[in-house]
């Protein structure tokens, strides 16, 4: 008799994200927890078995309860992207992974050369396990948030980014899906255009159903649980490199024609006429002044690594503000506005801290390392195409400024996605305009302030699927080019049959109008 | 007359102090309790966390599993003469162990410790599984 996978769950839980957004989660009817273990207790000699075999389970009992069902890895989203109030699966125990293939055979003839470079991670390992890890391999990660708690899937499926301008988010250095949908079947998904792995592979995969189908694969990579439940994900990571980093503090006019044209000369930066591996600028809305040094500027040049790597640093202990306190923070924002300019510095102050002439060196994940929750945090992120990146900023600051609310405004860059859904999609490089603030409603206000102030300039723009964004029919998917939100559509209805896209959808999805 | 509008004045006066100093008696009744309500109940606020390291890399904090998180409460009687020593399950975390632990005062610690003197003292531990791995055997 075949084993059963040990699967638990809780009825009726109440589900929070990571940041305990007041509008994000609710009551789940079915809270699963899938575990690499069998029920007796033990193991299998393929680690992700028991674990592959629990998630078939659930997509079967979600499908015979006519019930929908989700993912959900750390919980970083600021939206309701992952959540569903029917049955809500909790991939953190998920965490087998391994890099390099022993068997050439398994893996494409261009790609045999760079097997040991390949990656494959089941949902729940986080970025952070990877970049641990990696690193004691002297691999690294291409790009990843600028942080390291998500887990993989749910950072790619939203599309995270960093500000990697030759790389892109982070669904552009996946190659393959491996996906549960109906009926419990499972597929490994890559492109037909650049097929990395074989039948080989698949049928190691427990025999998993090779699918080699370009428009599958770049709509299933960022699609937030639409196509199925997410097991692994293969991808690519490269030799270990170090980055330097420098921050620098301006006043908002100067850093202006850099933030429009990514023509950087006028900063004066550190290394002249070499391109960053990444350059992001931090405004603070409400100083923008000559003199008020309201604009911050962190830049990251690539480097090669020795055969040392930079030590580690961190400090034992550290003070973390509570709910409570971020939920005050958030009272006094909407009752006394006047105290933000001030506080918004003075955070900026503190979390951007000017770094000394030579930089600071460090390895990828020394220099996006760990974070905290904010105990009550709200934030939206729109990109822009570059070229409009003049209208979108004097538009986001008249409409910060019209009613100040509690959020830096951050410019970060990315390489165009061809993932359909990923709003990164701007060609050739997407500014990605985040406001990470304090949960009030003064931030909602302020948010939807910004987005009809957006439309009404017709300034073209997309929003992040994991933060706060207008849920209607039209707006989330006006902005996307071309064809890319029917060819999502097309694609989901290739890969899945009539009850398969009911199961895997969710409240924002049918708002959306991507239900269909 | 004068003399008696003076004490009438000055009783007259005196009633107000009184009144006055009856109506902040009575919204120090009021206030008292209620002040010492909110601090009580936002004294379970008090928190105090270990997260472990990876021995790995960068060595940031370790991954951890904050989705399903083991909650109970541990109990100290007789002013700390009597304490909780726990050690959780191995099962629980499917032998990977906490990767984070936090204690911290329940709702009812502080009024608890009040009524009993100190001689009963509950605190809820919580426990995050660690969920770090390093890679596994491959193909």
């Amino acid at each position: 008799m075949a084993k059963q996978p040990l699967l638990t769950f809780e009825e009726n839980k109440h589900w929070q994200n990571y940041h305990r957004t007041s509008l994000v989660g609710g009551t789940v009817d079915r809270f699963f927890t899938p575990r690499n273990v069998w029920a007796d207790g033990s193991r299998d000699p393929k680690a992700f078995l028991p674990g592959l075999r629990a998630l078939q389970e659930i997509v079967c009992r979600a499908e015979a309860g006519r019930r929908r069902v989700r993912a959900v890895g750390s919980g970083w989203s600021l939206s309701n992207a992952a959540f569903s109030e029917e049955y809500l699966v909790n991939t953190c125990r998920l965490n087998y992974w391994f890099v390099g293939f022993n068997d050439p055979e398994m893996v494409a003839p261009e790609w045999r050369t760079k097997r040991d470079r390949l990656v494959f991670a089941q949902c729940g390992v986080q970025i952070k396990t990877l970049n641990g890890h990696l690193q004691g391999r002297r691999l690294s990660l291409m790009t990843s948030g600028a942080s390291n708690g998500q887990t993989i899937v749910g950072a790619m499926s939203t599309g995270t980014h960093g500000s990697a301008r030759d790389v892109g988010s982070m669904q552009d250095f996946v190659l393959g899906l491996h996906i549960v949908g109906e009926g419990g079947k499972h597929y490994f998904i890559q492109r037909k255009s650049r097929p990395v792995v074989t039948d080989a592979f698949a049928e190691w995969l427990d025999c998993a159903k090779l699918v080699l189908d370009d428009d599958v694969f770049l709509a299933a990579v960022v699609s937030f649980g639409s196509f199925g439940l997410i097991h692994g994900v293969l991808f690519e990571v490269e030799p270990i490199y170090l980055l330097e980093r420098h921050v620098r503090r301006y006043d908002y006019l100067q850093v202006v024609h850099a933030a429009q044209t990514l023509d950087l000369a006028g900063l004066e930066l550190p290394h002249p006429g070499e391109a960053p591996f990444h350059f992001e600028i931090v405004i603070n809305p409400y100083r923008l002044l000559a003199g008020e040094k309201g604009a911050f500027v962190r830049v990251l040049y690539k480097r090669p690594a020795g055969a040392e790597l930079p030590p580690a640093h961190f400090s034992e202990t550290r003070l973390q503000n509570s709910e409570d306190l971020v939920s005050i923070a958030g009272f006094f924002a909407d009752v006394a506005p006047s105290v933000i300019p001030d506080f918004l510095q003075s955070e900026l102050d503190d979390a951007l801290e000017v770094t000394p002439t030579g930089g600071v060196i460090g390895t990828h994940g020394q220099q996006f390392g760990d974070s905290y929750p904010t105990g009550g945090g709200a934030s939206t992120e729109i990109g822009v195409p570059l070229a409009r990146v003049g209208d979108a900023l004097r538009v986001v600051l008249e409409s910060a400024q019209e009613a100040p609310f509690g959020a830096p405004l951050a410019l970060r860059y990315v390489k165009s996605s061809e993932a359909f859904l990923a709003f990164t999609c701007f060609s050739p490089v997407t500014c990605a305009f985040e406001m990470p603030g304090v949960d009030a409603a003064r931030t909602r206000d302020g948010h939807r302030r910004i987005w009809q102030a957006l439309s009404d300039e017709r300034v073209p723009h997309t929003f992040h699927w994991g933060q706060a964004l207008p849920q209607n029919a039209e707006w989330p998917l006006a902005g996307f080019p071309d064809e890319r939100v029917s060819q999502w559509l097309a694609a989901r209805r290739r890969f899945l049959g009539p009850s398969g896209r009911s199961m895997f959808q969710n409240a924002l999805l049918s708002r959306c109008g991507l239900a269909g | 007359m004068r003399l008696g509008v003076k004490v009438g004045a000055k009783l007259e006066a005196q009633a107000a102090g009184s009144q006055r100093r009856t109506r902040r008696w009575r919204g120090a009744a009021v206030f008292q309790p209620v002040a010492l309500a909110v601090a009580l109940s936002a004294s379970g606020c008090y928190s105090y966390a270990y997260q472990q390291r990876s021995a790995e890399g960068p060595q940031g904090l370790i991954a951890i599993d904050r989705q399903q998180i083991e909650q109970h409460t541990e109990w100290s009687y007789f002013w700390g003469l009597r304490q909780a020593e726990w050690a959780p399950d191995p099962l629980t975390c499917d032998g990977q162990g906490a990767g984070r632990v936090e204690v911290g005062f329940r709702w009812f610690t502080v009024p608890l410790m009040l009524l009993t003197l100190g001689i009963a003292v509950p605190n809820e531990v919580s426990v995050f599984c660690n969920t770090d791995a390093s890679p596994g055997k491959g193909p």
